[in-house]
Order: C-alpha cells, then structure tokens, then sequence
C-alpha cells in the first residue's frame, strides 16, 4: 500500500468507533479492550502528532495557521510509517485555506465513509454532548461548524471543522480526491456481515470471513456497553451519560417530535434522499440505496 | 529585519543575523515541517518567516524574510531552537514549569499540552512558589544533584484560566495576536535549584497518584523532553541517555493524573504533599 492512510470519516455519532473497534479486532485477531483502542490519532493524539512535527506547537498557533500546516505534517507523518494504519476524522472534506486539501490525497488510501440517518444522530449527538436535541439539530444546521475551539483555550483535542451534516455528507459523498467507499449505519447494522466485508475489502485488508465474523461478535454493542458500564471508556465526555447507548437505527422514535423531525429534514432532506434515508425516519433497503 | 533576540535562559548565546544560510545541512535528516538534521546542527525553514539555525549549544543564526511576524520569530527562537541548544549541550529541556519554594526546593511540573501544568504552576505562585521556568525548562546535572535552570518571569495562562484566578486581562500582555493567551508576571527566581520532585501531568484524564520508579523515569524524561524527534539526528542521544540517567537517579519523580478534572487547589495540594 504505496498510501498508507486510510481515513474513517464521518459526522459525529454515525458509527465511527465501532467501526474502529472491529477493524482493530481483526487486526489483533481478537477482542480489543474498549480502552485499549488507540486514538487513531483524532482529537488529542492528533495534537501530539502536530506538536511532535510542526516547529512550533498547537497552542502558540491560529486555527488557521494550524489548519495551513495539517497537510504537511500529515504527509511528514505518512512518509515516516511503513504500515497502513487508520485515522478518524470528523471533518468534512476540506481544503485549508490556501486551497490545499487538509489530509494529502496522495498519502489516503481510501476513505471509509460513514453515514447514519439524521433524526438517529441527532438524538445520539445529543445524548453525547450532555445537551438537548434542539441544540443538535441546530449545530447539525451550521454550515462550517468547527468544534472543539474556543478562543479562550486550545482544548486537548485540535480543532475538526465538520460543518453542517449536510455539507460533511455531501463533502465525501462528491468532489473529494480520495477513493471514498461509503457504508450506512443502518446497514452496519442489518446486514452487518455483508457491510463490514465491504469495508474490509475498502482498506485493503485480506482477512478470512471467520476473522471478520470473530471482529463483529467480539464488538457486539451488548458486550461494549457492559464493558463500558464495568470499566468505563476513556472517550466518553463528561457531559455523557455512556458512550455506547442504544446503537440501533430508529433510535430516536419516541424522543423527536413532529416539528423536530420536518425540521432536520427540511434542512437536510435533499441529501438524505440521496442516502436513501427518508422525511418519516425509515430508509430504503442496502440494496436499492444507491448513494448518488 | 535586523533586530536583536535573544534566548531566553541561554544568556552566553547570540543570536546572529546571517544572509548567508544554507537551503539545506549537507547529509541532514528531514525531521519534521521544514526541519531537518545533522550532527549537533538543527535547521529550521518556516516560509513566510526565514531560516533559524542552532549549532553545537551556544551559535544561532537566523536569516529572516522581509514579512516575518516577529511573534513567530520570538516563538520559534523560545522553542524548538533554544530546545536543540539545550539537547546539543547533552542538557534535557523538558516540557513544562519549575518553581521553587522558600526553602530552595524546586520542582518541575511537566506533562503534555493542556495536561493543566501552568495552571497548576500560578496557582503554587499564589502560595509563595517562585517561578524559576514556563515551557521549556532546562535540567543539567551538577555533581549527583538534578538542577533546573532560571529563564521565564511569567507563566502563560489561557484567558479562562484568567478569569478563574481572577486576574485582570487588560493590564496584560497577550502572548500572541488573535490568541487569548497572557503572560502572567509573577515572582521569579533567577538562580539554580536543586529538584526535588518531578511531577509527570500524564495524558489521561484518569485520576492517578503513582511514584515512577527506575527505568520509568529514564524514559518519561526523554518523553517529556521537547521533540524528542530532534535527539538522535543531531548525535546527541548518548549524551542525553547519559543524563536522563543521571538525573533519574538522583530525584524523585512522580505520575499525577487527571489534573484537568481536579480543581487546581486539589492539585497544588497533592504537589505540596509530594514535596513535604
């Protein structure tokens, strides 16, 4: 693999760390301690790699001049590893702003693309962040969102512009240099064996269905939400009551009201459409989504 | 740009204006975003700002462009160059704050960025601590004893950090344009101290009181040591293991976790503890 980074990106709360969890099972060839999963540097591992690269550190800098010098330190970084390995991102796929991609296209592999219905993530981002859905569904509504920042403080992790939902989805679903492989929540979900071999084949990995079906049951939202109630998870803010809540589609039926739900879709509803997902919450099936 | 700088800390180095400075060191190791390597020399090319060259512990020169912001110059020069200096002496420059009390004790808090190190610092300042270094404290050993070098006469505090202590911004000086970071002035000490404690910050927001014993502390100071990237390509990680030893060997050194989610009294309490 001449690119050794592979990218999973998506907006907050749509699959991201399970998605992590099985592929560093399948890596280990078995279960992983929920607070043994590493960073994949996002978040404050992502501020070490910068201050560890860059000749001056995160906190003296701008989000700007951060921002101008990601790309090369992620390229740094890139050349300095010999094996593939993973990095989360909640960005959307953006440029800085002198016009360079933020993350190298030469040095991403592939990109896996995680989706999930709006009306699920905003009740989960919700929940997440200690906050009411309202205010989800208004942070999901601004365009160039940028989380994490205050002007007061650097915050340990470095600052992820994610943008709207609408403009984070439609930034990987088109225009992006990368090979993107998108996957929906929903079909992580019910056709779990089926979507997680795509993802594997995605990231260039070679594993036999007997690994990938022992990374699925060693993840399997039961056991990480016992884990995570026994030990605690490292990543879960102070804010949340548990990282790992239901994890089902159609988790927000009986906690969005009407003029909650035609509110995400009036906001987002041409990109669901393009998911497959529609304005009363259902989805169409993996197999007549098309993702255009 | 022709102005005088200066290195905090390293009052015997010069800084030297010099047009003359290389695109790149014969036989260097490209180490990080425009820096590269060769033995006991460190070239650092930001764009936009210049050329800033750190040789053999005490000779730096800089070539700087027409436009370059002297905030970036002054940051450069106080970190990741007066850092290579420090590593080329066969020194550890080590992330974080020292303080020492009344009775001559020193201590340095290090840890990670955001691991709560200079806030913890004020507020032992507020108990009568001195500072003796914020950000890069240099750590030389003499005979069998650890000894932290004087440099900075402020700590630098984010604006909500301010605003807890209760601290005026305005009669401040911001440490950056844009940035609501300040430079606190407080009461300094400008001599020598012997360390009596090294507290590590960690990187987790797990509470945790542990004593770090033999190897660990070797390790943790060449971690904790600003870029430790830059030890090896400049030939100098014989001399650094030689003196992490020594100055493992000779004080004590102690993991403190969790700092951001204590009150920082809690903290300034523990560190006194670990002091008595």
């Amino acid at each position: 693999m001449s690119a050794p980074i592979v990218l999973l990106a998506s907006y907050p709360k749509s699959g991201n760390t399970w998605t992590r969890l099985v592929l560093q099972a399948l890596m280990k060839g078995g279960p992983v301690a929920l607070n043994e999963l590493n960073g994949d540097f996002h978040g404050f591992p992502r501020r070490v790699l910068f201050d560890d690269i860059a000749p001056i550190n995160a906190a003296d800098l701008t989000p700007d001049e951060i921002d101008e010098w990601l790309p090369d330190v992620f390229a740094q970084f890139a050349n300095e590893i010999d094996a593939p390995i993973f990095m989360k991102t909640h960005d959307a796929a953006r440029r800085t702003p002198s016009g360079k991609w933020f993350m190298p296209p030469d040095n991403v592999h592939g990109v896996i693309h995680l989706v999930r219905h709006p009306f699920d993530v905003a009740v989960s981002y919700a929940k997440h962040m200690g906050k009411d859905v309202d205010w989800a569904i208004d942070v999901m509504g601004r365009e160039n969102e940028m989380v994490t920042l205050g002007r007061d403080r650097l915050p340990p992790p470095l600052h992820e512009v994610i943008g709207s939902w609408s403009q984070n989805v439609c930034s990987w679903l088109s225009g992006s240099p990368y090979q993107v492989t998108t996957v929906r929540y929903e079909d992580m979900h019910e056709s779990t064996f089926p979507t997680f071999q795509k993802i594997v084949a995605a990231v260039g990995f070679v594993a036999s269905d007997a690994r990938i079906a022992m990374a699925i049951d060693a993840t399997r939202f039961d056991k990480l939400r016992e884990e995570e109630r026994a030990v605690g998870f490292r990543e879960r803010p102070r804010a949340s009551e548990a990282f790992f809540r239901s994890g089902k589609p159609r988790s927000w039926e009986g906690l969005l009201s009407d003029t909650q739900r035609a509110g995400i879709f009036e906001s987002h509803g041409k990109v669901m459409e393009r998911l497959g997902y529609k304005a009363d919450g259902s989805y169409l099936p993996l197999s007549e989504a098309t993702f255009s | 740009m022709t102005a005088a700088w200066h290195i905090s800390g390293l009052n015997d180095v010069v800084v030297r204006h010099d047009s003359g400075l290389p695109a790149h060191l014969p036989g260097a190791e490209r180490i990080g975003l425009g820096t590269e390597a060769a033995p006991r020399t460190l070239l650092v090319t930001v764009p936009g700002v210049g050329k800033f060259q750190a040789r053999n512990g005490d000779d730096v020169a800089i070539q700087l462009e027409e436009s370059a912001n002297p905030e970036k110059v002054r940051l450069l020069l106080s970190g990741i160059i007066r850092a290579a200096l420090i590593h080329q002496r066969g020194n550890i420059p080590l992330t974080g704050s020292a303080l020492v009390s009344k009775g001559g004790r020193a201590i340095v808090l290090s840890g990670f960025s955001s691991s709560g190190k200079s806030t913890a610092a004020y507020e032992l300042t507020r108990r009568g601590w001195m500072l003796l270094a914020d950000g890069i404290v240099q750590i030389n050993c003499v005979g069998n004893k650890a000894v932290a070098m004087p440099s900075e006469e402020c700590i630098l505090l984010w604006g909500d950090a301010c605003e807890r202590f209760g601290i005026e911004k305005g009669s401040l000086t911001r440490h950056r344009t844009g940035l609501e970071k300040y430079e606190v002035p407080v009461s300094a000490s400008h001599n020598p101290a012997t360390i009596s404690l090294i507290v590590d910050f960690g990187r987790d927001m797990v509470s945790s009181s542990v004593p770090l014993r033999g190897g660990e502390r070797a390790d943790t100071l060449s971690r904790l040591s600003f870029r430790p990237r830059l030890i090896e390509p400049m030939r100098c990680l014989e001399i650094h293991r030689q003196m992490a030893a020594r100055v493992a060997l000779s004080t004590r050194m102690h993991l403190l976790g969790g700092a951001r989610s204590k009150l920082v009294g809690d903290i300034a309490d523990q560190i006194e503890e670990l002091v008595q």
